[in-house]
């Protein structure tokens, strides 16, 4: 129990209603059942997963405006969630994809910004701390090096923690090319680092 | 191949590193809005079989919930811990006040002393806007050397702390989320912890923690849920190794806790049947006195001024040493040497923070007399409350004596900003006088150089 703002306090819930355990429900029953309650039990479940893939394809400062439009989007269109065509997650994340496009894009800065931004985060404070901190900066501008689709890629699958057949489907490819996508990305950012290692 | 993969994870952990860790305090609100935002009407649903059993479930049960608030309902115990915890560390709108009484003796008390030193009573008002802009007011009446107020503001661009009992005040910038956590949840002003606590050990199956939905029950003219939660402590004798201890603990006591059904909020939290010899609290009572929802803390709270000038420190701080090796008496702090020759050292123990140390105590024993010598930092000089004895001289010091429920004698005098408490277990109340009046003569501890 560290972070307070980790903990998000529970919906005002109608007076007298007693809901079942919802945390044993899987995500596809509780998107069918659209009820307030349930739509909240997938926030729970997600918003940590959507803000930090969020982050890893945009500026810290406009994680809050994404993710919330993300959610509202979300609750908004919940009708058309439909199980059989693929995993919550994935059609979640699709959602999230298309805010970040049409914020970008509305913001005619979508090439500039549609990367993880080169900036400072914090003090980087006692130099062990400094050390991972030039490292964090130099592992972004190699990230920004990477072509749109590979680092969406990357995003999808270690900042969202999908599985490889739900970032192929947010991606809309099959399992194999994002399998390949996702390996290119590695290996060109291990390429890149090691090019900048080589040059210090 | 194998290569590869260990490639693999090393360059996913740098990439995962990289990713910017943005401010989270907005997911409260966005959650807030979303509720706010979901409510859907109910003729147009299509339901999976599954989904439509559970949904009827709930809504049977909210109607007879609404109708026979006396029913067994089918409440997880599991969710309503979970939704507590949530209530306490990110509440609604809403101030209130409440009381906590619990033992707690320090751990160089001596031996039979412990529940006249471990008496605490603490009441506090709190308004809360969100999990990250509070305003908490806390006084401290029990023990008798700690009384005083303290006020933690936040208000998410800083977080101040404001001890009266010390006569300073420390901000940081931002949240520090561990500390406000640590001080407004601890367990002793919020049970924030406590509940985190038993949520944490009933998710770890291999505990054998139970909680269950005993009753409902109302409480401040609010309908709440009684949820039982057992053990409420553990002891772990002998061992090394999660597992091995687990499979020797010892369990003991149980917790109750009055959940407000509408918001989650934990109206009252008791424990029972802890021993008080684990070290930790025994008789634990937390109780909310008056709770009003709907309206917050308000502007003035969360630009609180304390009267005393603000220092801006980069983290908090909270150290606490003890034990008998290479002791000294902090800088500032009475070096309060043994009453007598054949007294040793027993205990001592050192405690500091972001202003430096705040407290600082010694046990000597001879046989089983046992003499214990507390200080505290106090600004504003001995406490009323133990000025409440007899007044006596103690050397060149004007001390007040008296004795406890249990009879022990204790003598209290202050030198300066330093407050001392000298309890003893086999010392007359003139031979506790005597000693004060030595501890009075004795040097100030200097820095060392």
């Amino acid at each position: 129990v560290s972070d307070v703002s980790s903990w998000i306090r529970e919906g005002s819930h109608a007076h007298g209603e007693v809901p079942p355990d919802l945390s044993a429900m899987t995500d596809a029953d509780l998107a069918v059942a659209r009820d307030r309650s349930t739509f909240l039990e997938l926030y729970d479940r997600y918003v940590a997963r959507i803000e930090r893939y969020v982050a890893a394809r945009t500026s810290p400062a406009d994680v809050e405006d994404i993710v919330s439009m993300t959610f509202e989007r979300a609750l908004a269109r919940r009708t058309s969630f439909r199980p059989g065509k693929g995993t919550y997650a994935s059609w979640l994340f699709t959602i999230a994809r298309n805010v970040i496009a049409d914020t970008y894009r509305a913001k005619a800065r979508r090439a500039e910004q549609q990367s993880i931004p080169v900036e400072e985060d914090g003090d980087p404070g006692p130099e062990d701390v400094a050390l991972a901190h030039e490292d964090r900066l130099r592992v972004r501008a190699a990230i920004q090096e990477l072509t749109p689709d590979q680092r969406d890629a990357l995003a999808l699958r270690f900042a969202g923690e999908l599985p490889f057949s739900e970032v192929a489907s947010a991606l809309g490819k099959s399992e194999p090319a994002a399998k390949m996508l996702v390996q290119r990305a590695l290996n060109s950012l291990r390429r890149l680092l090691q090019e900048d290692d080589h040059e210090e | 191949m194998r290569n590869d993969a260990v490639d693999d994870e090393a360059i996913v952990q740098r990439y995962r590193d990289a990713i910017p860790r943005p401010d989270t305090s907005y997911r409260a609100r966005l959650r807030a809005s979303l509720a706010a935002q979901s409510e859907l009407p109910r003729s147009s649903r299509r339901w999976p079989a599954l989904s439509a059993a559970v949904t009827a479930a709930v809504v049977a049960a909210s109607v007879l919930a609404s109708v026979w608030p006396h029913a067994a309902t089918p409440v997880s115990a599991r969710l309503l811990l979970q939704r507590a915890m949530r209530a306490a560390t990110s509440p609604l709108p809403l101030r209130g006040t409440s009381e906590t009484t619990y033992i707690q003796p320090p751990p160089d008390a001596p031996p039979g002393a412990g529940g006249d030193l471990g008496a605490h009573w603490i009441t506090s008002s709190w308004a809360f806007r969100d999990g990250t802009h509070f305003w908490l007011e806390t006084t401290t009446h029990e023990p008798a050397l700690e009384t005083g107020t303290s006020v933690l503001v936040a208000n998410r661009s800083s977080t101040l702390w404001y001890s009266s009992q010390r006569g300073v005040a420390y901000r940081i910038k931002g949240l520090d989320g561990t500390f406000v956590i640590g001080v407004a949840q601890s367990g002793n002003i919020l049970p924030g912890a406590l509940i985190g606590r038993d949520l944490d050990r009933y998710n770890t199956p291999s505990a054998g923690d139970h909680a269950r939905v005993i009753r409902q029950a109302l409480l401040l003219g609010r309908q709440t849920y009684v949820l039982k939660v057992w053990p409420a402590a553990r002891q772990y004798p002998n061992c090394s190794g999660a597992r091995q201890c687990l499979k020797r603990s010892r369990a003991y006591g149980y917790a109750l806790y009055w959940i407000d059904k509408d918001t989650s909020i934990i109206l009252r939290a008791e424990e029972h049947g802890v021993p008080g010899r684990l070290g930790g609290r025994e008789d634990f009572l937390y109780r909310v006195t008056s709770i009003r929802f709907g309206s917050g803390a308000t502007r003035a709270q969360l630009r609180y001024v304390p009267p005393v000038l603000v220092h801006d420190v980069p983290r908090w701080t909270l150290r606490g040493a003890g034990g008998t090796a290479d002791w000294a008496a902090p800088p500032g702090f009475v070096v309060a040497g043994p009453p007598g020759l054949l007294f040793t050292l027993h205990n001592s123990r050192t405690v500091r923070d972001t202003a430096g140390t705040s407290e600082f105590s010694v046990l000597y024993s001879q046989g089983s007399r046992f003499v214990y010598v507390q200080e505290e930092l106090r600004t504003g000089g001995l406490p009323a409350a133990l000025k409440a004895g007899q007044q006596v001289q103690a050397g060149t010091c004007t001390a007040w004596t008296g004795r406890y429920p249990d009879g022990h004698p204790w003598a209290a005098f202050a030198r300066g900003r330093i407050s001392i408490l000298l309890v003893s277990t086999g010392f007359s109340p003139s031979r506790l006088v005597r000693y004060a009046g030595q501890v009075c003569a004795a040097p100030i501890a200097r820095p060392s150089r």
